[in-house]
């Protein structure tokens, strides 16, 4: 399997805080990769360093084998990554076929002059756009919104609109910060199908932060554990949930000492 | 081109820099703890001028010089301090939630109508101010520093030390600088901002309406469009020096008003007010944060 | 096949032909003369929105490309013989880099310090105007600026000028709405709304905000030569930071990113000296207009801030609700792919 995204050392720094510490990470094309570990871990900041969202302390990543370490995020975008935000970040005031059609920025022609001067080639355009961006409305069941303007969305929607949008973008690499949260078990469920779902159909990598492991387990072909901001574990799921040092990570060295205390007194 | 000649720019410059630097304070405060440009400081300094001189004029007739003059200058402090913090509970206090943009438009807004208001009441033309000094002056190094002159530096100078201690040192300056850290977590500490931020608004005015009286003597004269370009001038030099410090608003000040004076001593006196705007796109371009920048932020 | 037609298009339409034929009812010069102020107004107030209101950057040096376009057309005119016709372009023209200069320089800071440097940039340029007096005659302005000629006729009292201001009005907002309608117009509305998120779904968004105050800017240039040509007399004076500022309160009053908000923003700022005089003499009417002005960018900001011709909502920025409204009618489909 050929690699898509590679990061060597990556190391993000704030003041005096060190948000991600020396983190290598790898991911071939067509895996599902999980990034968990506590909050605070540094994954969201990870998400930021590899996107381009902040630029990286020292480090380097790599992208379909090019070094993209201090590229922006509109020049990684047109790479073929594209990422959803933990906390919501849709235009709010845009409505729901704006928001899908300007996740199609990066694929999509048009400048001004074809605007002012209505070609046909530009009208042509636009229509192929509107088509697509449909299509991705209708993927993730948001057809009827359409003309909606986002903000009016339930909460559950919105996370919807974001994905469209993301989707829209035609990554080769599609990084989803926390996209279960606030879901219930059915959501969680449809969720957990739906990106497998992407993997499959759609053929793209996934790189997944998510704290549900009720999502992140069963699809994950690879699982990255951050605490501190280091990695302290990587394997697969099973491996994952059998470490000590992962539980740890988790709850906490006091508390695993209190469990095996009991245990040794039971 | 001499050494006297420049040496007599600096002068100039140190002294009208200072008043610059009073004027700075206004928008560093309120920048600092409301965190936008307010830029309705330029009508008070205006105002509290005006207040200064009438009552100037109309003490003088009365007192000796010194004391109507003190007294004159006692009620423009005051009557700018409670100008100020009415301008921000009436224009400012109902934008609070929203965006910054919002209370610097409302801000410009409030300029219109007080340098406007106050030039349909009394008039677009500059009135005579009395000179404080009349004929002091002394030789330094072949320049000429006049009694003015000095009076500005060192009342500017004593001012910007008086507040430096009492934001470090009084519960009220703890509070302001508190709110200025984190306005959320201040209202949460039980902290009512409402105190701080009037508190700020009224020494930032007080500071205006001291800075226009420091200017107005020396020139000579007062014109309600005075806060216009006065105004301006110390936001850049609050920006120069590094928005929300003290410190930083004194050396803006001295370097704009330095800066200044040369620029216009070596090309013709009509772009002197270009080089402040010059100045302002340059700090801008090169280094947003200002000089004693106190938080480095990459997008300003 | 009937085309539906929004109901946004079919008002404008309907004021357009009310404005063609309003000569046959207003004949006096000076009641024209008016008009033709007010047209002005409403173009630089178009052009202002299209930066601020929808591209979301703040501009409060807009009078400098006025003047600058101004002098620049009104010193072909004069010096090389241009026709106001090529002059006018050039005008715009050079109006378009100064915006494209300032804005690459000043586009990476944030609103409010945006505000300050380019209120700093449209002072820098009308000192320039008042001391180099070899290019530009300083205060004194230039004058003999000639009038312009089509088909050989000779523009000669206010009509002419009426019609060309309806025409260049006509011109600035229809092809303001298509660059809004379009790739470049959405890219602008989500840099406005959440720039960050705009950059991370690959706009670049610099480059736009540089284009939109390139483009505004150039339409300003535009109403320079015109009204050079139109008071055949073009100073420092002609327009100042005052007028920029007006311009602001203009977009405010109407609704900032509205469509047609800059409208009756203009035409509503731009009366109040009417409506004034009966309360003042002459020559203090220029200073309660001003504090009119203040007033009125005040008291809609605190409790109206989307203005008139805006949808009820919270901040300022949120007035993309009257191009929805004017956009969507609840069961029918969108007017046609692209154009209205």
């Amino acid at each position: 399997m050929t690699e898509l995204l590679r990061t060597e050392a990556a190391t993000k720094i704030f003041g005096g805080l060190v948000a991600v510490d020396s983190v290598d990470l790898r991911l071939e094309e067509g895996q599902i990769l999980g990034l968990i570990g506590p909050n605070g871990a540094g994954k969201t900041t990870l998400f930021n360093l590899i996107t381009g969202f902040d630029p990286a302390t020292s480090g380097e990543v790599y992208f379909k084998g090019e070094r993209i370490t201090h590229l922006s995020q509109p020049e990684i975008v047109s790479r073929g990554m594209c990422r959803t935000f933990q906390i919501l970040r849709i235009f709010r005031n845009l409505t729901v076929l704006d928001n899908v059609l300007i996740g199609m920025h990066t694929r999509s022609r048009g400048s001004v002059l074809d605007a002012l001067l209505h070609t046909p080639s530009a009208m042509a355009e636009e229509k192929r756009m509107r088509e697509k961006a449909m299509h991705y409305l209708e993927l993730l069941g948001l057809a009827e919104h359409a003309r909606d303007i986002a903000s009016s969305l339930s909460y559950g929607d919105q996370r919807r609109v974001e994905v469209a949008r993301a989707l829209a973008a035609e990554p080769d690499l599609l990084l989803l910060d926390e996209p279960a949260a606030g879901m219930n078990l059915a959501e969680a469920r449809s969720l957990t199908a739906f990106i497998e779902w992407i993997r499959t159909e759609l053929g793209k990598t996934i790189l997944l932060i998510e704290h549900n492991m009720r999502v992140v387990m069963p699809i994950a072909d690879h699982v990255v554990v951050l605490s501190q901001g280091k990695k302290i574990f990587e394997g697969t799921p099973d491996e994952v949930q059998g470490s000590t040092e992962v539980i740890e990570a988790y709850l906490g060295e006091a508390y695993i000492r209190q469990m095996k205390r009991r245990a040794a007194h039971a | 081109m001499s050494w006297e000649f420049i040496l007599q720019q600096l002068i100039s410059g140190v002294a009208i820099g200072m008043a610059y630097a009073l004027i700075a304070i206004g928008y560093s405060m309120v920048y600092g703890i409301l965190k936008f440009i307010n830029f309705g400081h330029g009508a008070v300094y205006m105002v509290g001028t005006y207040i200064a001189y009438f009552s100037w004029r109309y003490l003088m007739d009365r007192l000796p010089l010194w004391p109507s003059f003190g007294l004159a200058v006692l009620i423009a402090v005051l009557g700018s301090a409670i100008f100020g913090v009415l301008m921000e509970r009436v224009a400012y206090k109902p934008t609070r939630g929203r965006s910054r943009l919002t209370t610097f438009m409302s801000s410009v807004g409030v300029s219109l109508i007080v340098t406007y208001g106050m030039e349909f009441l009394v008039g677009p033309e500059p009135r005579p101010v009395p000179a404080l000094f009349p004929g002091v002056r002394f030789e330094v190094g072949g320049a000429i520093v006049t009694g003015t002159q000095i009076f500005m530096f060192f009342v500017a100078l004593a001012l910007l030390l008086l507040l430096q201690w009492f934001v470090m040192r009084t519960y009220i300056g703890k509070a302001i600088r508190a709110t200025s850290e984190d306005i959320g977590a201040a209202y949460l500490m039980g902290i009512n901002i409402d105190v701080p931020i009037s508190v700020t608004f009224a020494i930032g005015s007080a500071m205006g309406a001291l800075a226009g009286i420091m200017i107005g003597i020396y020139y000579s004269a007062v014109y309600p469009t005075m806060g216009w370009i006065a105004g301006i001038k110390g936001f850049i030099a609050a920006v120069t020096g590094g928005i929300g410090s003290i410190p930083g608003a004194m050396l803006g000040g001295l370097l704009l008003g330095m800066g200044e004076n040369l620029g216009a001593g070596f090309l013709t006196s009509g772009y002197r007010d270009a080089i402040a705007f010059t100045v302002l796109i340059l700090v801008m371009l090169f280094r947003p944060t200002g000089i004693f920048a106190r938080e480095q932020r990459s997008s300003l | 096949m009937s085309k539906w037609i929004p109901r946004r298009v079919r008002l404008l339409t309907l004021a357009f032909i009310a404005a063609l034929l309003l000569p046959l009812a207003v004949r006096s010069p000076f009641a024209l003369h008016v008009l033709v102020l007010l047209g002005i107004w409403v173009v630089l107030s178009e052009s202002l929105n299209f930066v601020t209101g929808f591209a979301g950057q703040l501009a409060l040096g807009h009078a400098a490309f006025v003047t600058i376009g101004g002098y620049v057309g009104s010193l072909l005119m004069i010096h090389r013989g241009w026709s106001f016709w090529a002059a006018i372009l050039l005008g715009g023209g050079s109006a378009f880099i100064s915006g494209l200069v300032l804005g690459v320089m000043a586009l990476r800071l944030r609103g409010d310090y945006l505000g300050m440097v380019t209120l700093g940039f449209g002072e820098i340029i009308r000192l320039l105007a008042v001391n180099l007096v070899s290019i530009t005659r300083g205060p004194m302005g230039l004058p003999g600026i000639p009038r312009p000629v089509i088909f050989g006729y000779k523009f000669s009292g206010q009509l002419p000028y009426y019609y060309l201001i309806l025409a260049l009005i006509a011109l600035t907002h229809i092809s303001i709405e298509r660059m809004l309608f379009s790739r470049f117009g959405r890219a602008c509305l989500a840099i406005r709304d959440d720039e960050v998120a705009a950059e991370a779904m690959g706009v670049r968004s610099y480059t736009y905000k540089v284009l939109a105050f390139c483009i505004s800017s150039g339409y300003a240039g535009l109403v320079g030569v015109f009204y050079a040509s139109w008071a055949t007399l073009f100073s420092p004076d002609s327009f100042k930071l005052d007028d920029s500022i007006m311009m602001s309160v203009m977009i405010t009053l109407g609704g900032i990113g509205s469509l047609l908000g800059p409208i009756p923003g203009a035409l509503g700022i731009g009366a109040l000296p009417e409506l004034l005089r009966p309360f003042t003499t002459g020559a203090r009417i220029a200073s309660l207009r001003l504090a009119g002005v203040g007033l009125v960018m005040v008291v809609f900001l605190i409790l109206r801030p989307q203005g008139i011709a805006g949808m009820s909502t919270e901040k300022i920025y949120i007035s993309l609700d009257p191009i929805r409204k004017l956009l969507i009618r609840r069961g029918d489909s969108e007017p046609g792919e692209g154009s209205p």
